[in-house]
């Protein structure tokens, strides 16, 4: 269900940060340490993978630190917010956004290894502009 | 001869996921809508979807989820649980954390009322040994699944086997997902990847590995399953489906499986479930995909008298049909599969909970 992932309407910005709600392309919860990688771009132009932080259940984490978190859990019907550093957009009432999850699925495991797969949506939004420190 | 085997209808939430998934129905909506369109009595659920924190549960969703249950008059069969062997990025779980690890699901299922707990193939023979006395503890039946690209015949699934009847014990037993025996790909995913712009050429050529693969027969090693996937893989980039190779060669090779119906037959005494696995109902009330006649001619004949949960796994592409539909499909031919083989399906849900029973362990 890959055409799930980027949530409409939940493009935003604030300052020099942008931010999105994704949702899982699975069917139930997983645990943080499948989440392999995420990459994000707007307009076309990445949205840098150390910028990135991740939130789900109101805790946040660098995506680095994913890897080795599997006693926190993604659960299906939750949102994660994405977070990171703005890049430098095109002046359009749309936005283009991409959003890749490659995910760990950790009951499929194979001679290979965990499967890993990865799932892409893009949608078209508008964005929505709030001023550093003012209300969200 | 054995006596024709009456199987319990019922449904897992997992065949409208994408109906939850998307927030349209709350999981008690959910159940309601089961309960209200007759799709039970007979009720599963996959405990990391339905349940948040999971297994984790608290007192206050259990005595939630018993009301409903009371309200509906649907009967508990099969919570699923997940051998999550692959938990951690940096090794594979232990055998000791992976018995441990399901131990608090199986305590839940217990807790919810669910008679049967479907774990899965990350489970050894000796971890299957070692879950006894926590099967016996809280009085369930542990049924490992045989899903593809397992099956019966699997030298996995084999050495279960073996170790069951060594074991002789009523609690561990199998949950047969027919998935494992399919007769063709179903069209709705080719119809899907037509509409996605893919060129006939590929969809033609998946057809044919998989035609391939079905004259080889279900795969008995991994290296030969892993050469299929990297057939399908390979033809996918050859056609400009790069992005796409890995879900194509997971539904081709992972999902539509090879084995003959008659395959069951060894396994089928040790049914302690059934995945009613299907993809889509054609206008003649059939599945063109999974061989439902035949497969309850021999779960009828084999005196089987489980439940069988309608499980719809179309909704991975097919987002035009409506799931409570096609599971009502499903389940009017397994009905009138039922009677064409001699016997009947339980609906009556006083009769589906006398067969399923309830989990009845010691010392709770």
């Amino acid at each position: 269900m890959p055409e799930q992932i980027i949530e409409p309407g939940t493009l935003a910005a604030r300052g020099d940060r942008v931010r999105l709600s994704v949702r899982m392309p699975w069917y139930r919860a997983l645990p943080l340490s499948s989440v392999a990688d995420v990459r994000w771009t707007v307009d076309g132009a990445q949205v840098p993978h150390d910028s990135i932080t991740w939130t789900v259940d109101g805790r946040t984490h660098r995506l680095d630190d994913l890897p080795a978190r599997h006693d926190l859990w993604w659960y299906v019907l939750d949102s994660a917010e994405l977070e990171g550093d703005l890049p430098a957009l095109d002046d359009r009432a749309e936005h283009q956004v991409s959003v890749t999850l490659s995910l760990y699925i950790p009951y499929i495991t194979t001679d290979l290894g965990v499967l890993r797969i990865e799932e892409k949506d893009a949608k078209t939004m508008p964005l929505t502009v709030t001023r550093k420190g003012g209300a969200t | 001869m054995t006596a024709p085997g009456t199987p319990v209808q019922g449904v897992t939430l997992y065949s409208f996921t994408r109906a939850f998934h998307g927030r349209r129905y709350t999981f008690e909506e959910l159940v309601r809508e089961v309960a209200r369109r007759g799709l039970g009595p007979g009720l599963e659920l996959v405990g990391f979807q339905s349940i948040k924190g999971f297994p984790d549960v608290d007192p206050g969703f259990v005595t939630r989820f018993r009301s409903l249950i009371d309200e509906t008059g649907l009967v508990p069969t099969c919570l699923s649980a997940n051998a999550d062997a692959g938990l951690r990025r940096d090794r594979m779980l232990t055998d000791d954390e992976l018995v441990d690890y399901m131990r608090p699901q199986i305590a839940v299922a217990r807790e919810l009322g669910f008679p049967v707990v479907r774990v899965q193939i990350s489970l050894t023979p000796d971890d299957m040994e070692r879950l006894l006395p926590v099967a016996e503890q809280y009085g369930v039946r542990l049924g490992l699944e045989i899903h593809s690209h397992q099956h019966p015949r699997h030298p996995r699934i084999q050495a279960l086997l073996e170790r069951y009847e060594k074991l002789g014990s009523p609690l561990l037993g199998f949950v047969p997902d027919w998935g494992a025996s399919l007769r063709a790909v179903p069209s709705t995913l080719l119809r899907k990847y037509r509409e996605a712009g893919y060129d006939e050429d590929l969809l033609t050529g998946l057809e044919e590995l998989w035609r391939e693969h079905h004259a080889e027969g279900p795969p008995m090693t991994e290296p030969q399953h892993g050469r299929w996937f990297g057939q399908v893989v390979e033809l996918a980039h050859r056609h400009g489906a790069g992005d796409r190779a890995i879900e194509m060669a997971v539904n081709i090779t992972g999902l539509f499986g090879h084995a003959p119906a008659s395959d069951w037959a060894d396994v089928l005494p040790w049914a302690v479930h059934t995945h009613g696995k299907f993809y889509e109902i054609d206008a003649d009330g059939d599945e063109p995909s999974v061989p439902v006649r035949e497969l309850i001619g021999l779960w009828v004949g084999s005196g089987y008298s489980g439940a069988i949960s309608s499980e719809w796994e179309g909704f991975h592409w097919n987002d035009w049909d409506d799931p409570f539909e096609v599971v009502a499909g499903e389940q009017a031919l397994i009905r009138a599969s039922a009677a064409a083989s001699g016997s009947r399906v339980i609906v009556d849900p006083a009769e589906a909970r006398r067969l399923v029973g309830l989990p009845g362990g010691r010392n709770i």
